[in-house]
C-alpha cells in the first residue's frame, strides 16, 4: 500500500465513523399514541389535529392543541409558535419528547394539503 | 379532452415501434462483434432519413413521429390552459382566469403529469440530438433510449393530463349546479414568482440527461464494446451533471427566496432524491475521464454511467407513489397505478437488465484494458492536462498523482451518494423492515456531510497541482503551498469576524483552499492562453457556493419578533415598527385574504431606516386558509437580512361577548342587549345571501335604546361579517351563529373605557441574519459557465478522437490482465506511446 492511500482510507474510516454517529444521534422512529409510554424519547407522532382544541397563546407564542391517529388521542404543546399552514393541516408529525402525559414537541412538520413537490414548506 | 388522449396514445404507438424497430434493425448487423472492427466501420455517413437499411430508416422516422407527438401531448395542454378548459382536472387544479398568461404556460409543469410530460419533452429533445449524433452506436442506443420514451409516455397515457374534472357529489347541490365550473383554482400562490417558470423546465433538463449515459451504458454492455462509447458518452455525462447541478441551486434559490423558512437546502426527501443521482452522475463522468487519460475504470464505467438514470427513476418512485406519505412534509398524490406500474418495470427491468449485462460482461471488459479509448482522447486537456513541460509518458509514477486523486474523488462521491440515498430510504427501509418507519432528522445529512466535504476539499485542492504520473510530498506541499497559506489566512480573517466555531471553521478553511488552488490553476491557463478552465472552475463554482451554504447556515442568527401594532419592538438592533397591510380590506374582507398584500414595517436603527415589506396572504379557496408567505430580504454584500412570518398576522383583541337566542336580553358591560329576530335575504348559499340580526341596544346616559342590523354576507370571496357602529363609537359584530338554534355571538370591540377591546394586529415575525449568502449566489453559476465549457470541449474532442480512432488501427483486446495489489503492475501500461500521441495535430498542448 502506498503512503497516500493509506492516508486516504483513514480519513475515509474516521469519516464513517462520523457518520454511523450522526446517524445514531439523529434517527427518530414514528411511534403510535399507544406506544408512547414505552418508547418516549426523540420520537415522530403523526397526528390528525383536532380543531376545536386548539389553543395558541400570543403572549408566550405556545400552541396547544390535542391530536388524534388510530391508537389513540395525545396532548401538545409547542411553544415555537403556530406554523403558518397549520390550520389547513390534514395532518402534522410532531418531534420531541412525551412527558407526564403531554407531548414536548421540538419541531413540528406541517402536512399540508398541496399538490405539487414545490408548494409545501418545512415548517421549523 | 379526446385530443389529448388521442395524441399521447399516439405517442406511445410511435415509441413502441421506434423501439421495435430499433431492436429489429440490431440483428442485421450482428450481436457481438470484436472490438475494434466495430469501430473501423466508422464514421457512418451522416444521418440521413433515407438509410439504405429499411428498419433504421423507418425507426428514425418513428421516434421523430413520436418526439412530434410529446409536443402535440403538450401543445394541446397549453391550449387547454390558455383557453381555460376547466372541465379537465388539471386545468382546474392549476390554473385560473386571472392567472397572468406567464403563469397559465407554467401552469404545465405545475403538477404530477405535467413534470412527467416535461421530462418527457426533454427526453424526446435530447433523443433527436443523440440519434444524430450516435453515429455506430445509433441502433442500440437508440433502441434503449426509443423504450424509456415509451415508459414515459405509457406513463402519461395512465396518469393523464386531460382526465375530466370528476362531478361533485351529490350531497353538494351548490357546486353540483356550476359544474362543470368556469374558472379553475388557480397555481398554488407561491409558486407564482420568477423561479416557478426557470427552475422546472431545468432541473427536468437535468433529470432527462441522465437517460443518455444510462442508454450509452446499456449499449456498450450490449455490442461488449467499451472504447468508443466513452468517447460518445462523456459530453453528455458532464452536460448532465452540470445542468442537474444548476437545479439543484435553483430549487435552493427559490426555497429562500420563496418558502420563508431561511434557508437554501433542507434535505427533504424531494430534494434528496436529486442530490444522490447528481453525486452518482459526478462520479460516473470522473470515471470516464479516467479511463479516457488512463485507462482505467473500464469495467466499472458502464455500471457508473447507469446508476444515475436508474437512482433517479427510483427517486421518483420514492417522492411519487406515496411510500413515503407519511414521512415526508410534502404530501403527494399517488400514481395512478398503471402509471405506478410502469415506473415499477422501469426501475425494477432497468436495474435488473444493468446489473445482469454488467455481471455477465465484468470479465470480458476487462480485456479492453484502455487503450483505445485512451488514445481517443490524446489531446488531454483542462483537467486532464499535464502541466507545461511534464512529458506524460516518460516519468514513472511515484507518490501522489492525479491518477489517485482522481480515484479518490470518485470513492469519495460514491460514499456520500450512498449514506444519502440509504438515509432517504431509511423510513422506507425500517417500515419493510420493522413494520415502523424511522426517520432521520435532516440535521443528520449536515452533521454526516462535515467529513465528506472536508476530505473531498483536500482532494480537490490537491487535483489541479497533482501530475497524472505522480509526484513526492514535497513536490506536492510546495506547489500547495501558497494555496494553503491563504486558506489559512482567510481562517483566522473570519476567526476574528467572529466566525469561531472550530469544526465549521476548518472546514471552511479547507473549502477555501480548493477555491484557491483551483483559482491558481485557472489562472495559470488563462496565462498560457488555454482556455481549457471548465473542470476547474467548476470545482471553483461548488468550493464556493459550498462555504457560503455553510457559513450562512451555521452562523445565522434568528430571533422572534412578535411586533404589537402601536408598539415598537427592537431586535437585531434595530426598532421594528408596523405600519400597515396594502391588502384590499374593502374588496375582499380582510387584507390577508388580498394575494398582493403587504405587510409593512418601519425598520430604524440611527439614521438609517427602511420598510421591510415581506407578503402575506391567506389563500381561502384552497383547503381551509392556506396561507402563503413571501418573505422579504434585504442584502449588504456581506450578510442578508430576511424577514418572514413564523405564524400568520392576527388581530387581537378581547371584545365583549354575548351569545343571544332570538329574543334574548342580556348585559353586556355597561350595554344592554335584546336580539329581536334573525332573517335571511337572497337566496340560499349564493353571493349576495345575508343573515341579518337586529338588536336594540340601551345604555346608561342614551335617551333611547338604538336599533341596529349588523349581518353576514355571502361574497365571492366567502363570508364576511358587516359590523355597525354604535353612537358611542363601539362597535357590533356577529362573531358566529347557529341558524338552526336561532343562537348567534354578537362581540363589541373598540368599546370606550376598555382598551381591550380595541383589535390590534399582532405581526409574529421570524428574523434571520444570514452572512454571505452572496457566495451561494455566486458558486453555483460558475459552475454552471465551467460544465457547459467542459461539455462543449469534450464534445469538439470526441468528433475529433473518434475520426482518428477510425484512421488508425485497432489494437486487439490483451488477453486477462494481472492485478498486482500496489498497482504498480497496472502502470506499465500507460507509458507505451502511441502513435497518434506523437501526431503534432493530436496535441494543442504547447511544449
Amino acid at each position: 500500500m502506498k503512503f497516500s492511500s493509506v492516508l486516504v482510507l483513514v480519513l475515509i474510516v474516521v469519516g464513517l465513523v462520523f457518520t454511523v454517529r450522526a446517524f445514531v444521534e439523529n434517527t427518530s422512529p414514528y411511534v403510535k399514541v399507544r406506544d408512547l409510554e414505552r418508547h418516549s424519547r426523540n420520537v415522530h407522532v403523526a397526528l390528525t389535529p383536532i380543531k376545536e382544541t386548539i389553543r395558541f397563546d400570543l403572549k408566550t407564542m405556545t400552541l396547544t392543541f390535542e391530536g388524534k391517529d388510530e391508537t389513540g388521542v395525545l396532548k401538545v404543546v409547542y411553544p415555537k409558535g403556530k406554523p403558518n399552514n397549520f390550520e389547513a393541516a390534514t395532518q402534522v408529525v410532531v418531534i420531541g419528547d412525551y412527558k407526564n402525559g403531554i407531548f414536548e414537541a421540538r419541531d413540528m412538520l406541517v402536512k399540508c394539503p398541496s399538490k405539487y413537490q414545490g408548494t409545501a414548506s418545512a415548517q421549523r | 379532452m379526446l385530443t389529448g388522449y388521442l395524441v399521447v396514445w399516439l405517442g406511445v404507438l410511435f415509441a413502441l415501434m421506434a423501439t421495435a424497430l430499433y431492436t429489429s434493425s440490431i440483428r442485421r448487423v450482428g450481436r457481438v462483434e470484436p472490438p475494434g472492427k466495430l469501430a473501423r466501420q466508422e464514421p457512418r455517413p451522416p444521418l440521413e432519413w433515407n438509410d439504405p437499411d429499411p428498419l433504421l430508416r423507418w425507426a428514425r422516422r418513428m421516434f421523430a413521429l413520436a418526439f412530434l407527438m410529446i409536443l402535440a401531448t403538450e401543445g394541446v395542454l397549453q391550449y387547454a390552459l390558455i383557453t381555460g378548459r376547466y372541465d379537465l382536472q388539471y386545468v382546474f387544479n392549476f390554473s385560473e382566469r386571472s392567472l397572468p398568461l406567464w403563469y397559465k404556460i407554467a401552469g404545465a409543469w405545475a403538477g404530477q403529469e405535467g413534470s412527467f410530460l416535461l421530462w418527457a419533452i426533454w427526453t424526446g429533445v435530447y433523443g433527436l440530438l443523440l440519434m444524430r449524433s450516435a453515429g455506430g452506436y445509433e441502433r442500440w442506443v437508440m433502441t434503449v433510449y426509443s423504450a424509456i420514451v415509451l415508459c414515459l409516455m405509457g406513463i402519461l397515457a395512465y396518469q393523464s393530463p386531460f382526465a375530466p374534472l370528476p362531478p361533485p357529489p351529490e350531497n353538494a347541490p351548490f357546486l353540483r349546479a356550476n359544474f362543470p365550473p368556469r374558472d379553475g383554482i388557480g397555481l398554488n400562490a407561491s409558486l407564482e414568482n420568477i423561479w416557478m417558470t426557470i427552475h422546472p423546465p431545468v432541473i427536468f433538463s437535468g433529470f432527462a440527461a441522465l437517460a443518455v449515459p444510462f442508454a450509452y451504458a446499456l449499449a456498450a454492455l450490449w455490442r461488449n464494446e467499451y472504447q468508443e462509447w466513452v468517447v460518445r458518452v462523456r459530453p453528455w455525462a458532464i452536460y448532465a451533471a452540470t445542468m442537474l447541478g444548476f437545479g439543484l441551486a435553483l430549487g435552493g434559490y427559490w426555497a429562500y427566496e420563496t418558502l420563508g423558512w431561511g434557508g437554501f437546502w433542507a434535505w427533504d426527501p424531494v430534494e434528496n432524491t436529486s442530490y444522490f443521482p447528481w453525486l452518482f452522475m459526478a462520479a460516473a463522468l470522473h470515471g470516464l475521464m479516467l479511463q479516457v487519460n488512463r485507462g482505467r475504470m473500464t469495467r466499472w464505467n458502464p455500471l457508473l454511467c447507469a446508476l444515475p438514470f436508474l437512482l433517479f427513476v427510483y427517486g421518483t418512485f420514492l417522492t411519487r407513489s406515496g411510500v413515503l406519505a407519511e414521512v415526508s412534509v410534502h404530501s403527494f398524490d399517488a400514481l395512478a397505478k398503471s402509471a405506478l406500474g410502469i415506473l415499477i418495470l422501469m426501475m425494477g427491468g432497468g436495474t435488473l437488465l444493468t446489473f445482469g449485462l454488467w455481471a455477465w460482461r465484468y470479465r470480458q471488459a476487462a480485456a479492453f484494458g484502455g487503450r483505445g479509448s485512451r488514445r481517443a482522447d490524446a489531446d488531454s486537456t483542462e483537467l486532464s492536462t499535464p502541466l507545461a513541460g511534464e512529458q506524460p509518458q516518460e516519468r514513472p509514477p511515484k507518490g501522489f498523482s492525479r491518477e489517485a486523486a482522481v480515484r479518490w474523488g470518485i470513492i469519495l462521491l460514491i460514499i456520500s451518494a450512498l449514506i444519502s440515498l440509504v438515509g432517504t430510504s431509511w423510513p422506507l427501509i425500517t417500515k419493510l423492515v420493522r413494520g415502523q418507519p424511522v426517520s432521520l432528522q435532516p440535521s443528520f445529512y449536515n452533521q454526516m456531510h462535515t467529513p465528506w466535504v472536508a476530505i473531498t476539499a483536500i482532494v480537490l485542492a490537491a487535483a489541479p497541482m497533482l501530475r497524472w504520473h505522480g509526484m513526492s510530498l514535497d513536490d506536492i506541499l510546495q506547489r500547495l503551498t501558497k494555496s494553503w497559506l491563504m486558506a489559512v489566512a482567510t481562517g483566522f480573517v473570519l476567526y476574528f469576524l467572529g466566525f469561531r466555531e472550530p469544526i465549521t471553521l476548518f472546514v471552511v478553511v479547507l473549502l477555501c483552499f480548493t477555491a484557491y488552488a483551483n483559482l491558481g490553476a485557472i489562472w495559470r491557463r488563462v496565462r498560457a492562453s488555454r482556455v481549457t478552465v471548465g473542470g476547474f472552475l467548476t470545482h471553483f463554482g461548488l468550493a464556493v457556493g459550498i462555504i457560503g451554504l455553510i457559513l450562512s447556515n451555521a452562523y445565522e442568527g434568528k430571533q422572534q419578533v412578535v411586533i404589537l401594532q402601536g408598539q415598537d419592538t427592537l431586535a437585531f438592533g434595530y426598532r421594528w415598527r408596523y405600519l400597515g397591510m396594502t391588502g384590499d380590506a374593502q374588496q375582499f374582507g380582510d387584507p390577508r385574504f388580498d394575494k398582493f398584500n403587504r405587510v409593512r414595517i418601519e425598520v430604524a436603527r440611527h439614521g438609517e431606516k427602511f420598510i421591510a415589506e415581506p407578503r402575506f396572504y391567506l389563500d381561502r379557496r384552497r383547503a381551509d386558509n392556506n396561507s402563503v408567505v413571501w418573505p422579504w430580504i434585504r442584502r449588504w454584500w456581506d450578510h442578508d437580512l430576511y424577514v418572514s412570518f413564523f405564524a400568520p398576522p392576527q388581530v387581537d383583541a378581547s371584545p365583549l361577548l354575548a351569545e343571544l337566542r332570538e329574543g334574548e336580553n342580556r348585559q353586556v358591560g355597561d350595554y344592554t342587549l335584546r336580539f329581536v329576530d334573525l332573517r335571511a335575504e337572497g337566496s340560499m348559499g349564493q353571493e349576495g345571501f345575508r343573515a341579518i340580526a337586529r338588536v336594540q341596544i340601551s345604555k346608561p346616559g342614551w335617551k333611547q335604546p338604538v336599533e341596529v342590523e349588523p349581518f353576514r354576507l355571502i361574497t365571492q370571496n366567502g363570508i364576511v361579517p358587516v359590523p355597525v357602529t354604535l353612537p358611542d363609537g363601539a362597535v357590533l359584530v356577529i362573531g358566529g351563529m347557529d341558524v338552526g338554534q336561532r343562537l348567534v355571538e354578537f362581540r363589541l370591540l373598540m368599546v370606550p373605557g376598555h382598551p381591550e377591546t380595541q383589535p390590534r394586529w399582532v405581526i409574529p415575525l421570524e428574523v434571520y441574519y444570514k452572512p454571505f449568502t452572496i457566495l451561494v449566489w455566486l458558486g453555483p453559476p460558475l459552475a454552471l459557465i465551467g460544465g457547459l465549457l467542459a461539455a462543449i470541449r469534450r464534445a469538439r474532442d470526441g468528433r475529433f478522437a473518434l475520426a482518428q480512432l477510425n484512421a488508425a488501427p485497432m489494437p486487439a483486446p490483451k488477453p486477462h490482465r494481472v492485478r498486482s495489489h500496489n498497482g504498480a503492475a497496472r502502470r506499465p501500461r500507460t507509458k507505451q506511446p502511441l502513435k497518434f500521441f506523437s501526431d503534432p495535430t493530436m496535441r494543442s498542448t504547447p511544449e
